[in-house]
């Protein structure tokens, strides 16, 4: 939303106050400001130039060679400075915005003489952006003909000061919408007056000229329609026009500028009918019918939402309510009589009809904030005030035809005294809050036992309970003068959430021991990208997402994994990442399951290497989750994973998770060249399996005895089942067992390989005699003869 | 052979031996357990007594002196090289470092447990909820009903079970009030969402943490205090703080913060008191409590702190970017 200062400084006088000063009383206690636009202090230097002739550029299809005269006519062709210009729109004989060399931008640059493609251009021809008056740099500012030739730029555009207010701001106050309202807050906060709306007279008695019927009161709270003759459609006056400009809108005629000037004034939009286009003088207010279709005024063919608000005559469709107006009834320039509309639509609807057509213009923004029913008379006398200066000829036929619902009754809010106060924090005087809420609108009562307010009319959108008078108040007063105060509430430890736990334990048994390294995904998937990775799309889809590429709720972070392992591999000979965030499964419940999952991969040169080093940090997860009797157990798993080169960690019945290496198939297709070694584990699983604190063993205090053994067994029988069968030969006495060397080749039979292990033997109370060792060793050969392996001897 | 022969051959082989363990396999060979002195000095039980003492004397003489030399050889021998100890064993230490590969942690989640230890030491629990969220707790409960002007603001990722992406972690506060009652003291961080296009400032998940204190008598005072007091840690001692009107549906009345930075405010959060609706579907009394909340985004305090330039890197998956990061 723009504010002009010049504008606001027609209802409170801030004569005295530079633009950033009022930008910042308006940042303080009303609205952020998110920027002060000063276009005329950017201006000395700039001139109103004349575009003598244009020639094609030598070296370029999309540039022109300008000369622009900036004195007096007689000028030669060699005084007048040549200029080069990109701008679609320039064209002889136009008066423009010149800046010669040595101006200074508004941006700071200086302009110098420099050669654009061959050509030396001696200055610049300026677009609205490069004055500071708008975004559109499209083309050149084109000045009226009256425009004197050398003339200081300033004298002739509106050079007032402008506040760019944060629109999210203002999205509960439809009042700060328009200039007056502003200037109302603007007042409260600098201890002003505020000059009253001039209205003119009351409404001409007599019967109306001109039929309203409201079929739909839910979507048309109050329409107010007026017929008025004398109409000389025209050129605005300055005033007007200047007016406009300065809120960055355009001039098209009187009668259009004049709608469009309330609109910004009182916040309450107009529109004006042609009444040879309304039969029967008769508006109807009604709903969309299914696939009905309209031209708007911007000329485009537009099909309604069912349900939409609409302004018809008995035939057809004259205006899609509170959105834009028709092309079928638009003012023209032999408009005579009009109709004028100042109505209140229901916001929801609104907004919504704005919504799906994508037609969000200034009158269907202010209807989606909740407009003030009781501002559509005002706006009517403002209008017809305004009228007369604009267009002296105009008169009513009749009095407007108002239908409404009945008004709300008046809201009133009360509080106990020293209420509003407390809440501050703030020694607050009742003359000081009766003063700041008497410049807002409200009206106080001051009774022995409660403080009452009348709510306004326009506020009551917003304001329901004691506590929104707390914050009119504090903001007027100004938060600056509350003090900040230390709280006193004692602080006690807590219990720290055990999912956040979890999650950092994994986070630094990854980063820090493993070295791996931490990626974020989004949680979306394509059910392209699960098909990849062989995973069931989810039936849990998005909507409504803008951005492509955003279908499911991902339910495995394996596809997101591998893709960026996919980018790591191309600028680097290796990949090590993980994620810990969760998956969503929908679930009966209302809510769906979230389960908090640790996907990592790690892609090396070395395949076979990585899978192990791989499972190193999967042990170690396991470990700082302090599971008693976790096991890894080779078995072809999920899709994902290679069929021969897969295993499950768990306990008994519970999987905690999967590892191994990607199956060559998945792989391709997410275009990774080489092996990649990926684990997922089922953090919330591992969180609620946990152990107890570690509790600590005495070291071992007796000697032990090392006996090495290398066991022949079926390539295919898992060396995790000798180490199990060789810790059983005695649990006790058997303190560990460490495998040193695998060995396949020539001096084994086909299909056989030796492994070799350490023992260590030792008693925790005593020192082992040589019977103990003796038997330990026929245990090992029992063993080992039982399950069919046989040792090696050395 | 005889004593004095072994002696002679032990002593001429020792002076002659180059290093270590040529002298040891010598100490092995001339006095270990195999040796002839060894064997000599076991065969003297055998020997009448008259004669056992001089030929004890003997063979323990010749002992001391395979063993005298081989020390003085040993002591030799170090002692030569020590002289040119820099030369023999010159390595070169400006090869690369031998090092385990690192690992590193995303720079959202260290500025997150950065804000966590914070917190944590003011006596703020830290609570998460879930991603997926309700329209209830998400809207409703926060004041924000379907037909309110501000639903608009939140672009919104809806589900095809009805449920939403939460837009911001205020939904956690109604989690945390009805978990915990009042009073309470606690911050949510976690991911949010926002259905919109995304670029350099803008992302479609994001990190945020809300703060929310509920107790008796509390005002905007104590508020101003805990986030000069929170932002003066999390930035630079003393940094300026101004508070001004803000509008958010679950605080009444609400308030922006800014910092001077570079002689400029900038926006950095937005905060208020908890409006009355909320308390009340927190299942907290309003007439009885009050409290304040506020919100931080955490992708905007990394940026500042790591000079990070665009938003998108965060969830890039990129390495490059992360592995600049460190572990912990």
């Amino acid at each position: 939303m723009r504010l002009s200062i010049p504008w606001l400084s027609q209802y409170v006088d801030l004569s005295d106050l530079g633009p950033e000063r009022i930008g910042e009383a308006y940042t303080l206690h009303v609205a952020e400001v998110d920027e002060v636009i000063e276009p005329g202090r950017g201006w000395p230097g700039v001139v109103v130039g004349r575009v003598r002739n244009v020639r094609p550029h030598p070296n370029a299809d999309r540039l022109r060679l300008v000369t622009v005269e900036v004195g007096a006519p007689k000028d030669t062709t060699e005084d007048a400075p040549e200029v080069v210009c990109g701008a679609p729109n320039v064209a002889e004989g136009q008066k423009i915005c010149f800046a010669p060399e040595g101006t200074v931008l508004p941006d700071g640059t200086r302009l110098k003489r420099r050669p654009i493609r061959g050509v030396q251009s001696g200055g610049m021809v300026l677009s609205e952006r490069e004055l500071g008056l708008s975004d559109e740099h499209e083309g050149i500012l084109v000045l009226p003909d009256s425009a004197p030739v050398g003339a200081p730029v300033r004298d002739v555009l509106p050079a007032g000061a402008v506040l760019e207010v944060d629109n999210k701001a203002i999205t509960t106050r439809p009042d700060l919408w328009g200039h007056f309202g502003a200037a109302r807050e603007l007042a409260a906060a600098l201890g002003r007056d505020l000059k009253p709306l001039e209205l003119g007279a009351a409404f001409p008695p007599g019967e109306p000229q001109l039929a309203v019927e409201v079929e739909r009161p839910d979507l048309c709270p109050r329409y107010l329609g007026w017929r008025l003759t004398g109409i000389e459609v025209g050129p605005s006056p300055d005033w007007l026009r200047r007016r406009l400009e300065e809120a960055g809108q355009r001039s098209i005629n009187n009668v259009v500028d004049l709608t469009n000037f309330i609109q910004l004034e009182c916040g309450q939009p107009l529109h004006a009918f042609d009444v040879r286009q309304i039969k029967d003088q008769r508006i109807v207010v009604r709903a969309a019918r299914p696939d009905e279709s309209v031209v708007t005024l911007d000329g485009v063919k537009r099909t309604l939402p069912e349900g939409a608000c609409l302004i018809a005559d008995p035939e057809r469709a004259v205006a899609i309510a509170g959105v834009m107006g028709l092309q079928n009834s638009e003012v023209r320039d032999d408009t005579t009589e009009i109709i004028l509309e100042v109505a209140n639509f229901e916001m929801v609807s609104v907004r919504r009809t704005a919504h799906v057509l994508d037609l969000r213009t200034d009158s269907a923004t202010r209807f989606s904030k909740g407009l003030d029913p009781e501002g559509v008379p005002l706006a009517a006398r403002r209008f017809f005030h305004l009228l007369h200066e604009v267009c002296p000829t105009a008169a009513p036929i009749g009095a407007p035809c108002d239908a409404r619902v009945p008004s709300e009754p008046a809201r009133t809010i009360s509080w106990s005294p020293g209420f509003l106060g407390e809440r501050l924090g703030l020694e607050l005087s009742a003359e000081r809050i009766d003063d700041i809420l008497g410049r807002l609108g409200y009206e106080v009562v001051r009774g022995a036992k409660r403080v009452t307010v009348t709510v306004p009319s326009w506020r009551r959108g917003d304001t329901a309970i004691p506590e929104d008078l707390v914050e009119d108040v504090g903001r007027i007063f100004g938060y600056d003068k509350i003090k900040a105060t230390p709280l006193r509430e004692p602080s006690e430890p807590h219990a720290e959430e055990p999912e956040r736990v979890a999650r950092r334990t994994v986070r630094e048994v990854l980063a820090r021991e493993s070295g791996l390294t931490e990626i974020y995904c989004y949680p979306f998937s394509t059910a392209e990208e699960c098909g990849k990775a062989g995973l069931e799309p989810s039936p849990l889809r998005l909507a409504n997402a803008e951005q492509p590429g955003l279908d499911l709720m991902s339910r495995s972070h394996v596809p997101a994994v591998l893709r960026a392992v996919a980018t790591g591999l191309k600028y680097r000979a290796e990949s090590a990442l993980f994620v810990v965030q969760p998956v969503f499964e929908s679930c009966d419940g209302k809510l769906p399951r979230e389960n908090e999952r640790v996907t990592f991969a790690l892609a090396a040169r070395d395949g076979d290497a990585a899978v192990l080093e791989l499972k190193g940090a999967v042990e170690a997860v396991v470990e700082a989750f302090r599971i008693n009797g976790a096991r890894v157990v080779q078995e072809e798993g999920p899709p994902w994973l290679h069929p021969g080169r897969s295993a499950r960690v768990g306990r008994g019945r519970e999987v905690f998770g999967w590892f191994g290496e990607i199956n060559p198939r998945v792989r391709r297709s997410f275009d990774i060249g080489g092996p990649v070694a990926i684990a997922d584990l089922d953090v919330d699983a591992l969180r609620k399996a946990a152990g107890r604190p570690v509790r600590a063993a005495p070291v071992q205090r007796y000697p032990t005895v090392p006996y090495d053994v290398a066991v022949v067994a079926d390539q295919r029988t898992p060396a995790s089942d000798v180490e199990e069968a060789l810790r059983r030969c005695d649990k006790k006495l058997v303190r560990d067992v460490v495998l040193f060397d695998v060995y396949e080749g020539d001096k084994l039979s086909m299909g056989k390989r030796s492994l070799a292990f350490t023992l260590t033997f030792g008693a925790p109370d005593r020192t082992l005699d040589p019977d103990d060792v003796l038997r330990l060793r026929a245990a090992v050969d029992k063993i080992v003869a039982k399950r069919g392996w046989r040792l090696r001897e050395s | 052979m005889d004593l004095q022969a072994i002696q002679d051959e032990a002593l001429a082989a020792i002076k002659s031996s180059g290093d270590e363990a040529a002298l040891q396999e010598l100490r092995v060979r001339y006095l270990g357990r195999k040796s002839e002195l060894a064997g000599a000095l076991r065969g003297l039980g055998k020997l009448p007594a008259a004669e056992r003492a001089v030929a004890g004397q003997a063979t323990n003489r010749a002992k001391q002196a395979v063993e005298a030399a081989l020390d003085a050889r040993r002591d030799e021998l170090r002692a030569a090289r020590e002289v040119g100890l820099a030369d023999h064993e010159w390595l070169d230490l400006t090869l690369p470092a031998r090092r385990p590969r690192r690992g590193h942690l995303h720079p959202i989640t260290l500025v997150e447990n950065d804000l966590e230890k914070l917190f944590w030491g003011m006596g703020y629990r830290v609570v998460e909820g879930p991603w997926i969220e309700d329209e209830f707790h998400n809207f409703d409960a926060l004041n924000i009903p379907a037909s309110h002007p501000a639903r608009d603001d939140w672009d919104t990722f809806w589900l095809s079970d009805g449920n939403l992406l939460r837009t911001h972690t205020s939904p956690v506060q109604i989690r945390a009030m009805r978990r915990f009652g009042a009073p309470l003291k606690a911050v949510f961080p976690g991911r949010v969402f926002r259905n919109e296009s995304v670029d350099a400032t803008h992302e479609a998940v994001f990190g945020q943490l809300e703060g929310l204190v509920i107790g008796r008598d509390i005002t905007p005072g104590h508020l101003f205090h805990s986030i000069n007091a929170i932002l003066g840690a999390l930035l630079e001692e003393g940094v300026r703080t101004r508070y001004r009107p803000g509008f958010f549906p679950f605080t009444e009345p609400s308030f922006e913060c800014d910092i001077m930075r570079d002689g400029r405010w900038l926006e950095l959060c937005g905060m208020g008191m908890v409006h009355p609706h909320v308390l009340r579907a927190g299942g907290i009394d309003p007439d009885e409590w009050t409290g304040f909340a506020f919100g931080l985004g955490i992708d905007r305090l990394a940026m500042m702190r790591y000079g990070i330039d665009d938003i998108r890197w965060f969830h890039s998956g990129d390495q490059r970017f992360l592995e600049q990061f460190p572990c912990a």
